[in-house]
């Protein structure tokens, strides 16, 4: 065995038969990413996607942690602070004022009369009281018509219309995605019934819907909290944002059932299913634990571009007015009452629009980031 | 098959990876064999073994990520790695062709039978549409399709599979390729249409002078049609040799394996099949020495750590494997 | 052998296709009878459209029977309610890729008949007995955390039969359960079958179109065309001794990797397609492909005789 025709060195007990354990050494079991972290990964790649989430978590940040910060209450208001600019001081305001010649118009002329009257009788104590709190905290985005600081009712406001447009986004998801899931998997008749109630239901116009329930509903609402005290607490949630919730439940949930049952008629032909039922399971397990977990991926790309829907949404009826009742503020509310000044101070209409338009910009750019992620086809 | 003939394939140490985000799969690592005019090459493989990456490496079609890393292809005697993608076009379709197998999908729903293969006649011809849809027409002829003016106005939804599959060997054929590229050309396909199919490519080869590489994991359609064969696993050549060789004398334990553990239709015994346990080679992280020695029954120590070079069995016959090294 | 577990009389199933303007009907499977036995495997045979797929699903009611009736243990269950059966007749399927719910780990999946049957009173009872299942098949008890994405063709296709197994059935149907492998790994999944079959007394329908993986399974053969059964005999008889011309066919169309045998073999190569199922021929279906065809194979349909103990032949040339 040693004359060998080599022209390298061989051991000749490299010939000998290897042990078990060193081929199963070989095979390296690779390390497998489960379907989130593979997601996760393609997602962070997603340079507009990444920055979309970062102006959403900001935002929340900015809607339930800032109040925290800024001391002034969304409610509070103090005399002599009205209708400051941002970052404005009643003193500088009256001084800019004064040098300003007089204005021809009415509304201005209104204004500066105002403006005189509260400068202009300036009492000890709350000057005093003035000044101390002006030394703390600047009105960064200035104040509203009664006092309100800006900067703590817009962060109030995001945080109403975040909060309505997430719970609404849930009830749809919940509401859309099992009726899909029951109408795509059962078919036949069922299914086209179930279907042409969902046209209809699309076709009912959704505004008019809101309406006819906010005023159908104030009354008994307004009797119900006077009865009981431990609801008067939700009076903020008064008829309109109450019909504005039910509405929801009603009629925006199509568009989730109807993606739902476009995947649930692709997965019922897998034979994962037939499996199941070979199993015999019946038609809640396998709708439950079987279709619906399948569905992840649409359903939460849906409901990621459902929530800028439901806030943009709230934020029409309550910048009509239809929405949600004063003290409680959201950020169509914000700028419903910016309208009446719009002339005078056009910051206040800038702000909440501005605020709206970054977090539905920012979902919608998360959510098309979301969409590639999930894409189970894009899996090598 | 005469020792004159020109080679027209020549493929020397071939490596081809993909780039993926998991890391890098070396699909292929380091093949050589050649083709000759008017001969049959058989590759035989499992998955994971690389046999449709190279050919596709031949063809210029490699999807990204993958790229050819090193060796080199040489067709009719043009060194085809270092062509840009205007002059591949001019020889796909047109020098060499492909069939392959899933014949559902290789045809376009949407245009008729008649109308793709006078589109492929005219993009490398310059034959007129009229021309082009009389040779479309022979073209589906040849390759004994029924009423081929009819069927020429067909779509493929009104095609069989075995139809379809002729029909798509028609349109490669239609510009008289020197090379007939064929993948798994007949796994999709139910018996007895694979043998009318088997029976057409064998008698093309013996009609035009044409080379035919024919990939597939069935040994039993090598013998029908090819003279040589070559045994890949795990991204490289385990064995090559004559197909009478290669049954009468299989030399790598994994031809063995793949022999043995077949059932037999002949055999009467009522012993349990003797498969070749373990799984395929996971090729992001290909073994350092033999790819099939976690699997193999003789495994050694050497194979563990050093990758085997070729042995030569007989004329023509390699075997890639230590063991003949202990033979000497 | 012991006494019939399984058998069909008459079975008939028929889909409708909505086609442009008609409804078309697919006759997937037409008048087929047979029987199995305890402990028996019998191969069902055939190409595409010859309908062995639908008999094993309607077998298990997943279709449900356009006509005829279907026995367990000589009960005609054609009718009755599923569930107390299910647990006793099972299914493993084709694809290994598709068969198994991505979102759940392996252990949910060989768990779910467990669960579907409460047959387990504690978490302990319930993960012991999916790791016995689990071992059964060649896989280890960790395997049970990992999702089906994580395992190869055939490591998947051993979950399959691990799932099937779980709640003891007696009867199984092996939908090709080995057409989608690598063909090393199918020895492998072969033998398990075949030791499983030994040890728990299992009967099984194998379905595949490879005849000599059906010919080494199987006791018995049945073989398929276009929705009727043509032919059924013993594995080693069929082989050695084909009646129909159909059959006849088959086995010379298996390409054999010997090259001696290979030049040796009867070439049959039949001319055209396989009919479409939505409108067979008149008479004998196999009438337009075969070569033995005469006038009487137009009119008549053959009726599936014995002609010999054992041999059922459906033709009015056989031999």
């Amino acid at each position: 065995m040693a004359k060998k025709p080599f022209s390298f060195q061989t051991d000749p007990s490299m010939f000998e038969p290897a042990d078990p354990e060193e081929k199963k050494e070989l095979i390296i079991q690779r390390q497998s990413l489960s379907f989130w972290q593979d997601s996760w990964r393609r997602l962070r790649k997603n340079p507009t996607a990444m920055i979309g989430l970062a102006l959403i978590i900001l935002s929340l940040l900015f809607a339930f942690i800032g109040p925290l910060i800024v001391p002034y209450k969304y409610d509070e208001q103090i005399r002599g602070f009205e209708n400051l600019s941002p970052m404005q001081t009643p003193q500088e305001r009256s001084a800019a004022r004064a040098e300003v010649p007089k204005p021809k118009n009415r509304s201005e002329e209104f204004a500066y009369d105002f403006d005189t009257s509260a400068s202009g009788e300036k009492t000890a104590p709350e000057t005093a009281a003035v000044e101390l709190k002006e030394a703390v905290f600047p009105h960064v985005l200035g104040t509203d018509s009664l006092g309100r600081d800006n900067l703590v009712r817009l962060m109030y406001g995001s945080r109403i219309s975040l909060l309505v447009g997430i719970i609404a986004s849930v009830i749809i998801l919940i509401i859309g995605s099992i009726y899909g899931a029951f109408s795509g998997f059962i078919g036949g008749r069922t299914d086209n019934v179930m279907m042409r109630i969902l046209e209809l239901l699309y076709a009912i116009p959704d505004i008019l819907i809101v309406i006819l329930l906010s005023i159908v509903l104030k009354a008994p609402l307004s009797q119900l909290f006077a009865v009981s005290p431990a609801l008067s607490k939700l009076t903020g949630i008064g008829p309109g944002l109450l019909s504005m919730f039910i509405t929801f439940a009603l009629l925006y949930w199509v568009g989730m059932a109807r993606i739902v049952r476009g995947q649930v008629l692709q997965l019922k032909e897998q034979e994962f299913i037939t499996a199941a039922q070979a199993l015999g399971a019946n038609n809640n397990r396998v709708i439950f634990k079987h279709l619906l977990p399948n569905c992840i991926g649409p359903i939460i790309v849906t409901t990621t571009f459902q929530i800028p829907n439901a806030i943009f949404v709230e934020s029409f009826l309550s910048f009509i007015g239809l929405g949600i009742s004063a003290p409680m503020a959201s950020l169509g509310s914000l700028a419903n009452d910016a309208m009446s000044g719009i002339q005078t101070y056009p910051y206040m209409l800038a702000q909440p629009a501005i605020m709206i338009a970054i977090i539905i910009l920012a979902f919608n750019m998360l959510g098309d980031g979301l969409r590639d992620a999930l894409d189970p086809r894009m899996k090598k | 098959m005469d020792n004159t003939a020109k080679t027209l394939v020549d493929i020397k140490d071939l490596k081809v990876s993909f780039f993926t985000p998991a890391g890098e799969v070396k699909a292929v690592r380091g093949i050589s064999w050649s083709l000759k005019e008017g001969e049959a090459l058989g590759i035989v493989g499992e998955s994971g073994s690389g046999k449709s990456v190279s050919v596709y490496a031949l063809m210029g079609i490699l999807q990204n990520p993958g790229k050819v890393i090193g060796g080199f292809i040489t067709f009719n005697g043009i060194d085809m790695l270092k062509l840009k993608e205007k002059q591949w076009q001019k020889i796909r379709g047109n020098d060499m062709s492909m069939i392959f197998q899933d014949p559902m999908t290789s045809l376009n729903p949407v245009y008729t039978v008649g109308n793709q293969i006078a589109e492929t006649v005219m993009a490398h011809t310059k034959t007129r549409q009229r021309e082009a849809n009389v040779l479309a027409v022979a073209s589906l002829a040849k390759v004994h399709i029924p009423n081929p003016d009819k069927r020429a106005k067909q779509y493929p939804f009104e095609f069989s599979g075995g139809m379809r599959q002729r029909a798509m060997i028609s349109m490669s054929l239609c510009c008289e390729p020197k090379l007939l590229i064929a993948d798994e050309p007949t796994t999709a396909l139910d018996v007895t249409i694979q043998a009318q199919i088997i029976d057409l490519l064998r008698e093309l080869k013996q009609r035009t002078n044409m080379g035919i590489i024919l990939i597939t994991h069935d040994m039993g359609v090598i013998t029908d049609i090819c003279e040589k064969v070559v045994v890949m696993y795990g991204g490289q050549i385990v064995e090559s040799a004559a197909v009478k060789n290669l049954y009468k004398n299989p030399s790598h334990p994994y031809t063995q394996g793949l022999l043995e553990c077949l059932p037999r239709l002949v055999s009467d015994e009522e012993e349990p099949l003797k498969p070749i346990e373990g799984s395929p080679v996971d090729l992001l992280n290909p073994p350092a020495g033999c790819p099939f020695a976690p699997r193999c029954a003789r495994c050694m120590k050497i194979c563990l750590t050093e990758q085997p070079p070729q042995f030569e069995i007989e004329t023509e016959h390699y075997s890639a494997c230590w063991l003949h090294a202990l033979d000497n | 052998m012991g006494e019939r577990l399984i058998e069909i009389k008459n079975l008939t199933k028929h889909f409708i296709v909505k086609g442009d303007f008609r409804h078309n009907k697919v006759q997937a499977v037409d008048d087929v009878s047979f029987y199995i036995d305890q402990g028996e495997t019998l191969g069902l045979v055939g190409e595409s459209g010859c309908g062995k797929t639908t008999i094993g699903r309607t077998l298990l009611r997943l279709y449900e029977p356009t006509s005829g009736s279907i026995f367990y243990k000589g009960r005609d269950i054609t009718k009755e309610k599923m569930k107390p059966y299910r647990s006793k007749m099972q299914i493993i399927f084709q694809d290994p890729f598709a068969s198994l719910d991505p979102r759940m780990t392996v252990g949910d999946i060989v768990g779910e008949p467990l669960d579907i049957n409460r047959a387990y009173r504690s978490k302990r009872e319930r993960s012991d007995r999916v790791f016995e299942i689990l071992n059964l098949v060649g896989l280890s008890n960790e395997h049970a955390r990992r999702y089906p994405h994580e395992f190869s063709g055939g490591q998947r296709q051993r979950i399959g039969i691990a799932r099937a197994l779980a709640v003891r059935p007696d009867f199984i149907v092996c939908d090709e359960p080995v057409s989608a492998l690598d063909v090393s790994i199918q020895a492998q999944i072969i033998n398990i079958l075949m030791d499983l079959q030994k040890e728990f007394g299992l009967t099984y329908l194998f379905i595949a179109h490879d005849l000599a993986v059906v010919k080494h399974i199987s006791d018995r053969i049945g073989v398929m065309y276009l929705g009727k059964l043509v032919e059924l005999y013993t594995s080693k008889g069929l082989h050695k001794n084909p009646m129909h011309p159909y059959t006849q066919a088959l086995l010379s169309a298996i390409p054999v990797p010997d090259p001696e045998v290979s030049m040796k073999k009867k070439r049959i190569i039949l001319q055209g397609d396989v009919a479409s199922p939505i409108n067979p021929p008149k008479g004998c279906r196999f009438h337009t492909r075969c070569f033995r065809a005469k006038e009487r194979c137009i009119e008549e349909c053959p009726e599936l005789v014995e002609l010999e103990p054992g041999h059922l032949v459906a033709c009015h040339f056989p031999g």
